[in-house]
């Protein structure tokens, strides 16, 4: 799937959930190498977007506690690794918000200076009233992460990434037939 | 002189093992073996019992814990395999399956493997040709004539005659592998993270002829 988007010259989105770094590292930079070898631009200005997932409590140990017996239960989660176990080789963080905010921002260590940041927030039966409380303080670290990201991306790496509308517009721009809408915007991108 | 790397790999329970037993004899005789051909054994024995968390970890979470990698590493980078499993319910034991469950399909493609097993009876022999022979074939392996089965009564003073009996499959097998490995070197497994398959290749509509 890298090989075909870098081929294309699409972006390329890795779920990174459930992986170990150096497996996402070397898909990624599989993904960067091919875009820049099909020559649709340098490998760092190639866009890539990864998964994450989080729960949240302002005390880590709430958090923690909290999440553990979802985490035993979950379909993909259960019977093997401990929770601190997959939380330390994998993207999944259970601890505070500022514990997400780094975590986070880490990321870019291993898939490089990278534009889209998705999370999965409804994974293991978490009751709805626990993941609206999740998306309401995930809305309120966005901007923070933004920001970062922001203040450490290298001049010349994309940092706002292509959407349906701006796709749309730039193809119609072109003189391109007309495309119809695409969906409406997503929470996150709602906040920018 | 050429390096040869050697692994073993053995899934016998306790310890010390009878299985681990077998794979130290088959390995010593494949190291003399290769010492007259002129070849110079580098051996390296992995005891499944030690990464038998990580096994379950691995086929969980579907990726190795870093421990367990650099072992799978060493056994699919290996120019000859010896791997020994105790007979259990009239096959390899699940732990010795395990560790082959994760390695990858091809992993072992050309590898020459000298396969051994263990038992309380000679009754169980068979067990080497119906059940572990056709896994490394599947795997790929080059898998030699000769397979080494040991039963309790094989185990004895040097002198007696059923010992003497394993002794000689012993040493058979063991030049076998050694001539298998040091016939011809591996063609490099092609690592499809730094060398992918091009696209255009992908795309390509496939002919009988491939």
């Amino acid at each position: 799937m890298a090989e075909q988007a870098a081929y294309y010259g699409d972006g390329f989105f890795h779920n990174n959930i459930f992986w170990p770094g150096f497996h996402v590292k070397r898909m990624v930079g599989l993904y960067r190498r091919r875009y820049e070898h099909y020559g649709h631009g340098p490998a760092d200005q190639a866009i890539v977007g990864l998964g994450g997932q989080v729960f949240m409590r302002p005390n880590s140990q709430d958090a923690i506690r909290e999440f553990r017996p979802y985490f035993d239960n979950a379909p993909v989660y259960g019977g093997g690794p401990s929770l601190e176990e997959y939380a330390d080789t994998t993207p999944l963080t259970v601890g505070s918000p500022q514990q997400v905010i780094e975590r986070t921002l880490g990321f870019r260590e291993f898939a490089g200076d990278y534009q889209r940041q998705l999370f999965l927030m409804d994974h293991a039966g978490l009751p709805l009233k626990t993941v609206l409380e999740q998306i309401e303080m995930l809305g309120e670290i966005v901007p923070v992460m933004r920001r970062e990201f922001d203040a450490v991306r290298p001049a010349g790496v994309p940092g706002d990434p292509p959407t349906h509308v701006s796709l749309k517009a730039g193809r119609e721009g072109a003189g391109a037939p007309p495309l119809p809408d695409g969906p409406p915007p997503t929470l996150v991108e709602a906040t920018r | 002189m050429t390096d040869r790397s050697l692994v073993v790999v053995t899934a016998g329970l306790s310890q010390p093992s009878t299985t681990r037993l077998l794979g130290d004899r088959l390995a010593s005789a494949t190291e003399r073996a290769l010492r007259e051909r002129g070849e110079e054994p580098r051996t390296e024995v992995i005891e499944v019992r030690d990464h038998a968390q990580d096994l379950v970890n691995h086929l969980l979470t579907g990726f190795p814990p870093e421990g367990l990698q650099k072992t799978i590493d060493a056994v699919v980078g290996a120019d000859g395999l010896i791997a020994v499993t105790p007979i259990f319910s009239a096959s390899y034991s699940g732990l010795f399956k395990l560790f082959f469950d994760v390695i990858e399909h091809e992993a072992l493609s050309g590898v020459p493997v000298l396969i051994g097993a263990t038992g309380g009876t000679a009754r169980h022999s068979l067990a080497l040709e119906h059940a572990v022979r056709p896994l490394f074939t599947y795997l790929g392996g080059n898998v030699m004539r000769t397979a080494v089965y040991a039963a309790s009564e094989d185990w004895g003073a040097s002198e007696a005659p059923a010992d003497a009996g394993l002794a000689e499959r012993i040493s058979r097998a063991a030049g076998e592998l050694a001539a298998a490995m040091s016939g011809s070197r591996r063609a490099p497994v092609p690592d499809r993270f730094e060398d992918p398959i091009p696209f255009e290749e992908l795309l390509r509509p496939r002919t009988l002829e491939g």
